[in-house]
């Protein structure tokens, strides 16, 4: 017994018999491969089915058993062909497109990054431009376990990392290790140094032997505590170093030269109702869009425009990214026009910026001592020279360096 | 029964026999019609002759020296090709007409 579709796919036909010898026939049917199915007695008439093809070699049998055989209906594919070639420009662009989707998601036209919190997503982004994955790639050329490998060689807080695909968008799925920085088994000790050049107000120090006190004045990188605490023996004499990381809090006086300058003239964007918005498509980085037209239209100027371009990407069932993007691009015309800052509005704006500056400073935990502020004008506009005395914690950790030991 | 069905008899019983013993199918060793019934509504009919009358109650099946009678109602042909058919429809009997 075939199955339905076979049958769909053979094409059939449902024929009406008449006569006094049917079961001759069908009989005779069987006895040279003819297949028939659904055969129903309607009174004087039997209904039946067979292939199309079969229908032909029936002929001589319905002669020999005097049967009348009258096809009522026609189903299957062949009998559908008439009606595909009448409409082939349809079926040809179904297939045609069908084909094309086939094609295009052989490639990756998206990449997502999930779960990284400290790795950025530039910084994923420069991973896998030095491992030439970039978008349009065949998928098939990537290897994701060599990937994924080399992901967690580059970046050491990654603990896990997956990279798979979703129709045509890459994943690069990845965990990262909870603890920011990795814990050192052993420590190779640490001095902190000055940042910069002042006199020391305070020093606290937790860890590691002070070098400075309180109202030494200090140069820029001058070791203010040491990570290498010698041990003496009972003469009171060096005999070793042990090395820490050292820590303290160190607050320095020190100058800030501050200075900022407005230009008199100021440039100020001013819009023309010229406003164009239009639509456009980019296909495999065709841009197509009628701006040129429009421009050719309406005459070209030597103007200046603003444009705003909204760029969909085409996705079919949530997965599959196309190579096709959409979108409006809204351009508007304008022109600049340098405008002049009155003394007073110098004035305000330089004053505006050094309070800024100086609020800065303060959310920093930096104190001010003194302050000496001049405003300057001159031909192109106005400037703000601020000299300040501040006093604010300093030192930044440098590693031991050996010599420095052995002179000590 | 002149000699020669009581020898045909004899062959089919000593077929019957030979297949029981070397464990073969006797549908094929005696060359006897298998009847396969899904419930009372569908009949799968192997290795027959052919059919001598068919009406929407009845359909009588030639087989190897004998025929058989299915009746029923709204008896209905769903497959017939040179390997088997199927009969659906309510199935009532089942009969053996044995050849005289």
């Amino acid at each position: 017994m075939q199955n339905k579709w076979i049958r769909l796919v053979r094409g059939c036909l449902v024929i009406r018999l008449g006569g006094d010898y049917m079961e001759r026939f069908f009989n005779m049917c069987r006895m040279h491969d003819i297949d028939l199915w659904d055969i129903k007695r309607e009174n004087d008439i039997c209904m039946c089915e067979a292939y199309a093809s079969d229908f032909l070699k029936m002929h001589p049998l319905l002669k020999k058993t005097g049967t009348k055989a009258s096809v009522v209906k026609k189903r299957g594919l062949p009998f559908y062909f008439p009606f595909i070639k009448k409409r082939i420009i349809f079926f040809a662009g179904v297939f045609i497109c069908l084909t094309m989707l086939n094609y295009v998601t052989d490639y990756v036209w998206a990449i997502e990054y999930v779960g990284n919190l400290q790795v950025s997503d530039d910084e994923l982004s420069d991973f896998l431009e030095q491992e030439s994955i970039h978008y349009g790639m065949k998928k098939s050329s990537i290897n994701c376990e060599d990937k994924e490998k080399k992901l967690r060689e580059t970046f050491q807080n990654v603990t896990w990392t997956s990279i798979y695909f979703e129709g045509t968008k890459l994943y690069i799925e990845i965990k990262e290790n909870e603890k920011s920085e990795p814990v050192s088994a052993e420590t190779k000790g640490t001095d902190i140094v000055a940042n910069e050049a002042g006199t020391i107000t305070s020093i606290v120090t937790r860890n590691g032997v002070p070098k400075v006190k309180a109202g030494d004045a200090v140069e820029k990188g001058q070791i203010l505590v040491g990570g290498g605490v010698p041990v003496y023996d009972e003469s009171q004499s060096i005999i070793d170093y042990q090395i820490y990381d050292a820590d303290a809090d160190i607050y320095i006086r020190t100058p800030v030269t501050y200075q900022f300058a407005v230009k008199s003239s100021y440039p100020v964007i001013n819009y023309t109702n010229n406003n164009v918005k239009m639509a456009f498509a980019e296909v495999c980085g065709y841009h197509i869009d009628g701006m040129f037209l429009y421009d050719l239209w309406k005459g070209t100027g030597e103007h200046l425009y603003e444009t705003i371009t909204e760029k969909h990407q085409v996705v079919l069932l949530d997965n599959i990214y196309l190579p096709v993007y959409y979108g409006k691009i809204n351009r508007k015309e304008y022109y600049i026009k340098y405008l002049t800052y009155t003394e007073d509005e110098m004035k305000l704006i330089l004053s505006d910026n050094f309070e800024k500056f100086i609020s800065g400073l303060q959310e920093k935990g930096i104190q001010i001592v003194e302050k000496n502020v001049k405003m300057v004008q001159n031909r192109s506009g106005m400037e703000l020279y601020g000299d300040l005395l501040v006093i604010k914690p300093t030192g930044e950790t440098a590693e031991i360096t050996t010599n420095h030991i052995d002179e000590e | 029964m002149n000699r020669r069905d009581i020898f045909k008899q004899d062959m089919i019983s000593a077929g019957e026999r030979f297949a029981d013993a070397f464990s073969l199918p006797k549908d094929m060793v005696v060359n006897a019609t298998l009847f396969h019934m899904v419930g009372t509504s569908e009949l799968f009919v192997e290795n027959f002759k052919g059919i001598i009358s068919y009406t929407c109650h009845d359909i009588i099946i030639k087989g190897n020296h004998v025929k058989y009678c299915v009746c029923g109602d709204c008896l209905m042909i769903e497959h017939y090709s040179n390997e088997d058919m199927k009969i659906s429809g309510s199935i009532k009997e089942v009969k053996v007409i044995r050849e005289a």
